[in-house]
Parts: structure tokens; sequence; C-alpha cells
């Protein structure tokens, strides 16, 4: 009877669970807000200055201990780089065990442990966390500080340094920094080839002694251990320890322009151009506008519901993203708005990231757009807790910021109680429209002249941020076409001696990324060329045109000539191209600045419709550019080559250096590349083109 | 589930340290066949919800590659409760971060959200299951998505290409000789009746597994499942048609170009077994002899003494049915390429004739152990373990308990023994990746 009578309410539930049938078009609506809940770290001072902040959580079997000395902004000035030298030398053995011991202890024990300028890190299962602390802390306190792995390391940072040249974002990066700070200013200068080269052993060691110290030190650990574990072990590894005491440096302030300006960084094969939106700000994490700048960055540019990407992705389409950022902190800092935007939009970008900007200025923000901006931080605050090493940088954050005790127990509260009058408040303060740096680099020639259109004074600078000084330019006669070409063909030996050059053969060497191969040029009068690549003795890659085919050999793949290769090479009258301009269509390009000096550009169009631009040296008279215009695939690129180091062979001058610049896909390659022998009238045959 | 915890009693008297780490679960299934996990862990008030369907770009035709992934980004376009392009939006204006990604043998969606957004999290996942919009419209949109994509990260990533080049042949003639982006000729020749059959096919409740893991109230959170995906109406289950790998007896040697890279590599690439087998285990322990850490053989040979390679690397690329065994060697100056790979088989053939030393046992041990803590530590990565579990391992939820046991039971003689077995030259690709003019 019993069994029965649940069958017929189960019968009846079911129905009436199916006559209920669930609303999907209601998005379900949240639960109450999760508790919040975090302990506050324990934590001490060592006597010798080391704050040590431990945050108990014994989840998992491991712990993680991270040393960082806050040093605030260094400046390096003449020795830029040496602060991260010595951070990879702190990597590279200690006294006591050399670099294949300390990494052979290290994975022994499945840990892992880092050092750098600023502090370390080292975390391991609690079994082995003991050994892998001390570890880190010999790494701080005993480097060796082999002269070999200073030469290693060196030499790596400049192949960094060198395979960056010439990326437009790269170039952005250290730009934006450098004429919003100025190069004196700790956050303005900037690593250069020059300033590695001037860093030597000594240097890096002083910088140790200078800033690996037990000063402004803040040790943490979060994990599976005690507090007076972790007490114990801290005044084991370092309780002995001392060092230089730091003071926080003092900056003066930086001023934003008194109106928005452009800068213009001229970069002739980016396929992109990188704008750069930014003014200074003064925003303390204990500002009572913290909050609400955070919400209005997000509404403006924090992601891709926000007002910049919308307009200029979306709307637009002029690139692939577009973001701002507001930074903060003790220091002056940033607002920046970002896009990399094809070069034929650049000033129309301008103008939409500006307009954007000045709306979030004089307009309130919808109170849903505010909303969904809160809840984007209530629940990336609430996602965050779940790394225990959170409550570690809280902690830190507002020891390092000299914040109230609970700074991040009402951050959530400050959030919501943000308005919209807050938030165009702020938006006013903090967003530059008035007196912003609009920062560009990209192709100069297809963007300048939108620019000028904008009515904003537009400076140039080059890519080290130095201003492009047009005076340079203004003093330089001006020149015909065909008397630049008169001078040149005089300065590199004069038509008669080089209409006896039929042939020459050129070896040399180039380098792309550290790697280094071997190149032989061969070319003979009116159109047979050779060019042959090699490595280590094999060869890796050769093109050949014999007057009537030619052939691209990589590896085990050739491919012949298309036809179109074959008719503008077979068209070719003799090895130096200049002396028959008589037959292409030369124009007048003006002066421009190449390298810092002033030379002729001359705007070609070959007579075989190949389109190239010349740059001749006002005063040598010498070919110091060529920026060539080639199809790869359907899409025509511009290829940059820079001629320099010119030496007399027999009675002719030849550029002894090479460096080539060619888009590949988003950014560039770079090729340096320079002779070691030329040879004038080889005894060359038709074979040595096939 | 009753048998595994019978496992775990006998184990934790031999293994009491590892006992702590267990991660904990309770699985049922819908009557409609979805299978769900859950996983409660309170320590943060945050919750993932994922579903791990069981298909990837194995499952595809050869004339229609792609497919998979295409899904992936398909599932993203709406359902008559949300409008194109608010999925993510709801997802975001929520406080949630959300993702999806394809293999060659699943496909993982997930939402991370504050806990109390768990049920927005159920309901966007089961409008996915139960009726996503797919449309010609969608499939234009998302056709052009998968196409700047593939520029993105095939195209114009240094080293994108290698593994089109080694799979093509160390898989030629089954599913995974493609790869998972596929082939964009195929996408656009495909028709929405196509889409349609395949989203039919592989994306219904008896090919899923919904795991949620986090800040949860189980009793609590089974009801709010049964309410969002209850209706989800059953499918068909999937039966996967076996296919026999060709026998491959000769070393193949090719080459590749990429346009976006300066420095040369090599690639050598073994048959290993799928990742349910053993086997595959000790494969990853090889890796880690071989290339895990500073003080591994080949980086402390080639990196720090010789010098002749700028990085090298080693690894198992396990996949459901087989596997494939990489290892790679970038130069440093002028070293040819063959000295680099001469150097990486001398290493293998030292594995196949002697065993590794107490030493780098030991270091295996507390490698493995270090990696199987970190990877548990995070919600996210709690449920996809779980769900791959049940997914790849014949429906052992558990494996992800079993593991570590596994490659505690692992001796020296095993490794040498699955070294000789599988590392063989005449089972393997080689391929020389050049830079392209």
């Amino acid at each position: 009877m019993r069994k029965i009578f649940i069958l017929a309410l189960t019968g009846l539930f079911a129905q009436s669970v199916m006559a209920q049938k669930l609303d999907r078009s209601q998005k379900p609506k949240p639960g109450p807000a999760p508790t919040i809940t975090f302990a506050d770290p324990a934590i001490y001072k060592l006597p010798n200055g080391i704050t040590v902040l431990v945050v108990e959580n014994h989840k998992l079997p491991k712990v993680t201990a991270t040393y960082s000395i806050d040093a605030g902004p260094i400046t390096e000035g003449a020795k830029a780089g040496v602060l991260s030298l010595m951070g990879g030398m702190l990597n590279e053995g200690t006294t006591k065990k050399t670099k294949a011991q300390f990494d052979e202890a290290v994975d022994l024990m499945g840990a892992d442990v880092n050092v750098s300028s600023s502090g370390g890190s080292a975390s391991s299962l609690t079994r082995y966390f003991n050994d892998a602390f001390m570890l880190m802390a010999e790494a701080l306190r005993n480097p060796a500080f082999p002269q070999a792995s200073f030469d290693k390391l060196k030499s790596q940072t400049l192949t960094g340094i060198k395979s960056n040249e010439r990326s437009a974002s790269a170039i952005s990066g250290r730009v934006v920094n450098a004429i919003s700070y100025g190069t004196d200013h700790p956050m303005g200068e900037f690593v250069s080839e020059q300033s590695v080269n001037a860093i030597t052993l000594e240097d890096v060691k002083s910088a140790y002694s200078k800033y690996i110290t037990p000063s402004r030190g803040y040790l943490t650990f979060v994990g599976d251990i005690t507090p007076a574990a972790a007490k114990a072990l801290a005044t084991k590894a370092f309780g002995d320890w001392k060092g230089t005491t730091l003071t926080l440096p003092k900056l003066a302030s930086v001023k934003n322009p008194t109106q928005t300006e452009i800068a213009l960084i001229d970069v002739p094969t980016a396929v992109q151009a990188e704008i750069t939106v930014t003014n200074l700000v003064d925003l303390p994490l204990s500002s009572p506008d913290y909050h609400a700048v955070l919400l209005a960055n997000q509404i403006l540019g924090g992601g891709s519901d926000a007002k910049l990407f919308t307009n200029l992705r979306e709307k637009h389409g002029f690139t692939y993203g577009a973001y701002s950022s507001t930074g903060s902190g003790r220091f002056q800092a940033k607002f920046s708005a970002n896009a990399a935007v094809r070069n034929e939009k650049v000033d129309s970008a301008v103008v939409e990231f500006l307009r954007e900007i000045n709306i979030m200025r004089s307009e309130k923000v919808s109170a849903v757009d505010l909303q969904n901006a809160k809840n984007l931080y209530n629940g990336t605050f609430a996602l965050g807790l779940e790394n225990p090493a959170r409550m570690a940088s809280f902690a830190l954050n507002i020891m390092i910021n000299d914040l109230p005790k609970d700074f991040y127990r009402t951050y959530l509260q400050k959030i919501n109680a943000v308005t919209q009058e807050d938030v165009l408040r702020v938006s006013k303060k903090y967003f530059g429209h008035d007196d912003a740096r609009v920062i560009i680099v990209g192709k100069q020639d297809d963007i300048l002249p939108g620019l000028k259109k904008l009515g904003y004074d537009v400076k140039l600078y080059d890519k080290y941020a130095k201003p492009v000084n047009e005076a340079a330019v203004v003093g330089v006669p001006k020149k015909a076409p065909a008397e630049v070409i008169v001078t040149y063909l005089k300065a590199i030996g004069g038509e008669a001696a080089l209409s006896k050059v039929k042939s020459y053969t050129a070896n040399g060497d180039f380098e792309v990324m550290g790697q280094k191969l071997n190149l032989v040029v061969k070319q003979m009068a009116p159109n047979m060329e050779a060019t042959i690549v090699s490595m280590g003795g094999t060869t890796v890659m050769k093109d050949t045109f014999d007057g009537t085919t030619g052939i691209k050999v990589q590896g085990p793949a050739s491919i012949n000539y298309t036809a179109e290769e074959v008719k503008e090479k077979k068209a070719r009258k003799g090895i130096f191209e200049q002396l028959y301009y008589s037959s292409a269509k030369v124009e007048d390009g003006g002066v421009v600045q190449v390298n810092g000096a002033p030379a002729y550009k001359l705007n070609v169009v070959m007579h075989n419709g190949t389109r190239k631009s010349d740059y001749y040296d006002a005063k040598s008279g010498l070919l110091v550019r060529e920026d060539r215009y080639t199809k790869i695939g359907d899409k025509e690129v511009l290829i940059e080559i820079s001629f320099s180091e010119y030496k007399k062979i027999g009675d002719i001058m030849f550029p002894y250096k090479l460096v080539q610049t060619i888009p590949v896909g988003e950014t560039t390659q770079t090729m340096g590349m320079s002779l070691k022998d030329i040879t004038l009238n080889a005894p060359l045959t038709a074979a040595d083109f096939k | 589930m009753k048998k595994n915890l019978l496992a775990t009693l006998v184990l934790s008297g031999l293994c009491l340290s590892a006992l702590a780490q267990k991660v904990k679960f309770t699985e049922y299934d819908l009557d409609n066949g979805l299978h769900v996990i859950l996983h409660q862990d309170k320590t943060a008030p945050v919750v993932a919800v994922s579903v791990m369907y069981h298909v990837g770009s194995k499952d595809e035709d050869p004339k229609r590659t792609g497919f998979a992934h295409f899904f992936e980004h398909l599932l993203f376009e709406g359902s008559p409760n949300l409008k194109r392009g608010e999925f993510m939006k709801t997802v975001s204006s929520n406080g949630g971060q959300n993702n999806a990604n394809t293999s060659q043998d699943r496909t993982f969606y997930y939402e991370m959200f504050p806990s109390n957004q768990l049920e927005l999290g159920l309901w966007l996942e089961s409008e996915r299951m139960l009726q996503p919009k797919i449309d010609e419209a969608g499939v234009r949109t998302q056709n052009e998505v998968v196409k700047e994509e593939k520029r993105l990260r095939v195209d114009n990533s240094p080293y994108g290409k290698f593994s089109e080049n080694i799979f093509k042949h160390l898989f030629k003639g089954t599913p995974y000789e493609w790869q998972i982006i596929g082939s964009m000729e195929h996408l656009d020749a495909a028709t929405l009746p196509e889409f349609l059959a395949f989203f039919k096919k592989y994306y219904g409740p008896a090919n899923a597994v919904l795991t949620i893991a986090g800040d949860i109230d189980v009793e609590k959170t089974k009801g709010l499942v049964k309410k969002y995906f209850a209706e989800v109406p059953k499918s068909a289950p999937v039966v996967k048609a076996p296919y026999k790998l060709p026998e491959m007896n000769k070393q193949i040697i090719d080459t590749a170009y990429d346009a976006n890279i300066q420095i040369p590599a090599i690639f050598t690439a073994y048959r290993v077994p799928g990742m349910r087998s053993r086997d595959s285990k000790v494969m990853e322990m090889i890796s880690s002899v071989l290339s895990g850490g500073g003080s591994s053989r080949l980086n402390r040979k080639m990196v720090d003494e010789k010098k002749t390679a700028l990085q090298v690397s080693a690894f198992n690329y396990g996949l459901e049915d087989h596997g494939a065994y990489i290892a790679l060697a970038l130069p440093n100056n002028n070293t040819p390429l063959n000295d680099l790979l001469a150097d990486i088989d001398a290493e293998v053939l030292k594995l196949q004739t002697e065993l590794i030393t107490d030493k780098e046992f030991k270091k295996l041990q507390n490698q493995f152990e270090n990696s199987y803590v970190s990877a548990n530590s995070r919600m996210l990565g709690v449920a996809e373990n779980l769900a791959s579990g049940y997914t790849f391992h014949n429906k052992n939820t558990n494996d992800i308990n079993e593991e570590l046991d596994v490659i505690k039971s692992i001796t020296p003689e095993e490794i040498r023994a699955v070294a000789k077995k599988y590392l063989n030259k005449d089972q393997r690709v080689v391929l020389y990746y050049l830079p392209k003019k």
C-alpha cells in the first residue's frame, strides 16, 4: 500500500516538473556574493632588515618562497643593462657549486630555483623545501661570477638587441618610455648595443654588492609551512647576511606636453604602425581616485567589450585589437592606449583614439557599462584568491605602498561604490586629451602627410628617441637627379673605370640571430648573376640566372624562375645599374635624413618596371640606402638595404657592409653582411651561373 | 567508485604522504547519458564548469578536416537565448573567464566563475549542448576567424609547422595524419547540413563529461545539473571505428621550410603507444631524463658542455590511440644539424643499453611528484584531469589518483626496455626544419 502511494507521488512530481518547464530565456541570477575571507600572513622582521611574511596553506605538500628587494627604479645610465646581466650571472654557479652542480642539485629534488637582480624564488615539495631554499640563498649570497659566463650572457644580450633592431613593436616599447619620461630618467632609459658593450664584469660585481642586500628585502613564504619553521629557515639562510643600505630614490616629476603633440619614428619596413596615446599620471594606490580609475580604464580599453576595441576593431577594422592601461604606484606612471594599425589608416585611428578619450572626459558612462566593469572586477578578485600567493602579495603591497591595513578587505566595497560621476571626474583628470603624446612608429612616407592634416604639432624622432634635426636638411642645396647620379658614379670610380668592370665575385659572412653563414655573389655583364649561401661548408641556398633561365635551390627543393622574373633579370644591362639610368624614370625625392645625415632621395622606375628608391649621401655622394619594392606572393613589400664601409678595390669603391631588412609576416628580419674579398673581372664563365 | 575507494585504502598503508593529495570526487550519469563529475573544494570562492566532448580532429571525415576545431569556435555563436557575441560577454560581465581548446581526441569548453555564478555557468553550457545556433551566418563568421587563427598560430608562428610535417609521415593512412586546424579548402567546401550532422553525431550528452570543481554544495549542484541538463535529449552512444596503423619499417627523412625563422632545427620523431598505456608513462619519464631541467642529459651535453645547441627538447606527444615521441634541437654557432642528430641518437642508444643512474631515478620520482602536485593546484586543472581520466582511461575517473603510483612502480629496467622497444630508427621520421628565404 505504502509502496503504491510513493509511486503515485513520484508520478505526480514528475508531471509537475514537466508542466513547469524551465524558462531558458531567463538568465540565472547569481547566488548571494561569496564571503571572501583571507587570513593575514604572519609578519616579522629579521635583525638585518629583512621582512618575513608567511601565508600558511597546507592544501598541497608544496612551499614557495620569494625574496624581493624593493630598490625602486634604478638609473643605470651609460651602462644600461648591467642589472639584467647581473641577475643572469647569479644563475651561473656559486663559489661552492659550478652551474652544472647547482642545476643538478635543483633538478634532483624536482624543485625550481631562480634568482634575478631584484631577488629570487624557490619552490618545491615540502620535504625538499629546506634544501631548495638554501640553494636560493646560496645563489644570492655566494655567486661565482665566472668570466666565461659573463661573455656568454653579454653576447646573448647583444644578439637579442640585434634581432629586435627593426621590430616596430620593440622600437615602440623603447621610444614611448624614452619620449614620455626622457632618456635620463630610470623609466625612460634603455639598453642599447653601446651600453651593453660598455659593461664589464667589474660593473656587474659592483651592481651586485650595491643592490643584492638584506636592506628593503621582503621574504615571502606561501604553502605547507608553519610561521615558526619559516622564521627558523629564514634566520638560518639570511640571519647573518649583511649588505649596503638602500634608500628609495626620489625622482623629479616629469611634465606632460603643454598641448597634444605627435611624435613620429620612421621605420620604413614596418607593415603596421604602432600607435600609442599616452600621458604620465600620479596615481598612488592610496589615492581616493584609484578604484574609479581602474573602472574608467576598463570601460575605455580594458578588453574586447570596451570602447576602444569596439570602435577601432569592430566598427572600423583598423586593427586586430586596441586597448588601454593605467599605471599606478609610488612613482609617476603612464596612462596609455595603443594599437597596431595598417599604415594607411593611422591618421584615422589617431582621430578615433582621441575621440574615445574625449567622450570619457565629457560624457557620463552608461550605468550598464559601469555595472559590467564592476562585475568583472568582483569576479577577477574572487578568481585571484585561488592562488594562495595572492594573500602574500596583498600584504606586501600594503607594506610597500604604505596602505591602510584593510585596503584589500575593503577593495570590492570601494569598487562597488564608484559612481558614473566618479568615472567622469577621474577620466578628465587622468586621461589626457589636450596635453597627451601620440607616439607613432611606422613608415613615415605613408603616414606623415595624413598626420600633418590633423592639426597637431608633429615631431620626428629616430629609433632611439633622439629628435631628428630637420634643420640639418635645410641648408643642403637642391640637386637635379641627373647631377646626383653623376656625382655618385664619379665617387665610386668614374664612368670609364666602371664600364671596364665586366664581372666580379664577392665573398662574405652574414649573421642571422647568432647563426653564421657564408655568402658568395657573382655577377657578369650584362645580366648573369649567382648567389650562394652556405653554412658550415654545406650549400643551403642557391639562386642563379644565366641570362636566359634562372633557378632557386633551397635544400633538396628547387624552383625555376617565373616568366616575370626572367623578364626582369634579362632586362638588366650591366653590373652598375646607375650607368643605365638614362633608360629609367628617375624622379627627385627631395633631401631626407639617413642615419642622421642629409641624403638625396631618388624615386626610380627601371626600364623593366621594377620600382625602388635610392638615397645618396649629400656629402660623399655615395649610395647609402636602397628601398626595393618586390612581390612576395601577391603582396608588394619593401626590402631595405643599407650600404656602408666603402673601400677601394682597384679603381672602384665598393660597400663592404650591407644590411638587409625584409618583412616577414607581421614583423621584419634583418641580415647584416660583411664582405671579405672582392675580385674584379674574375675569370667567370657561363658555367658559374647554372 | 567502490573499487577505487578500496584501492585507495590498500595503498594508504604504503604511501601515507600521497594520500593527503588524493582528489576526491562524486560521479554519476543523467538519464540522457551525460556523465557528471563533481569535486568540492571550498578553499577559494571559485568554481570551474567544464564540458569535455569526446570528439577531436581524428573523428573527422578525411575530406572535411578541421571540423572539431571549427566547432570549438562555432559553439560560441549563441542559442535562441543568447544572441551572437553574447556568450563571452555574459561570462566577462559576470566576472568570469572562459575558453575552449581542441586536440586530436577531445574538445574542452570551460568557464571559471566566482562560486555564486555556478548556475550561470550551467545555463551557458547547457544552452550550448541543447540548442546551439548553427547557421550560415555563424559558419561564415567563424570561417574567417579560423583563417585568421591559422595565419597567426600556424603560418606566421615560428616552427609552427613541425607537427604537420611529422604527423603526415608518422601517422600516414590514419586520422592522426592531418592537423587539428584542418584544411581551409575543406572548411570552405563544407555545407551547413554537414555541420549539423557532425554536431548531432558527436556533441550529445552520451559523448560528453560535465565536470564541476570548486566551492560547491554537492547536493544542490546535483539538483542544478538536473535542472539545466535533464532536458537535453538522449543521444546515441558514439562508436568509434577502429583503424589500423600501417606498418613502418624504414626511416623517413623530410625537409620543411619556414619563413618565420632564422635558426634551423632538427626533429626526430618515433611512433609510441597511446596515452592509455603504461609504456606512454615510461616515455614521459624518458623525456625527463633527456631534457627535463638544466641537468638533464641532452641539456648538459649539448647546451652547456659542447655548446653545439641553443636549445634541446624531448617530449612525449601522447594521443588516445597512438603517440609520437619527439626530440628536437636548435644549433648554436655553425653546428651542422646532422651533428646534433648524432648527439641525440647517442643519448637514445645509451638509454637502450644502460640503466639510468640511481640519482637520475630519484630525480625522476621527484620531478613527477612535483608536477603532479602542481597540476592539481587549480580548480580548472582538477576539472580537466578528472574529465580526461573518464574520457581516455576506460571511464576510470580515478586515474588522476593512480597516475603517480604507476610512475612510482616503473623501474630503471623497464625504462631501458621501453626505450629499446620503441626508439628504433626504422620507425621514425627525421625532419630538417630550415629557414625559407
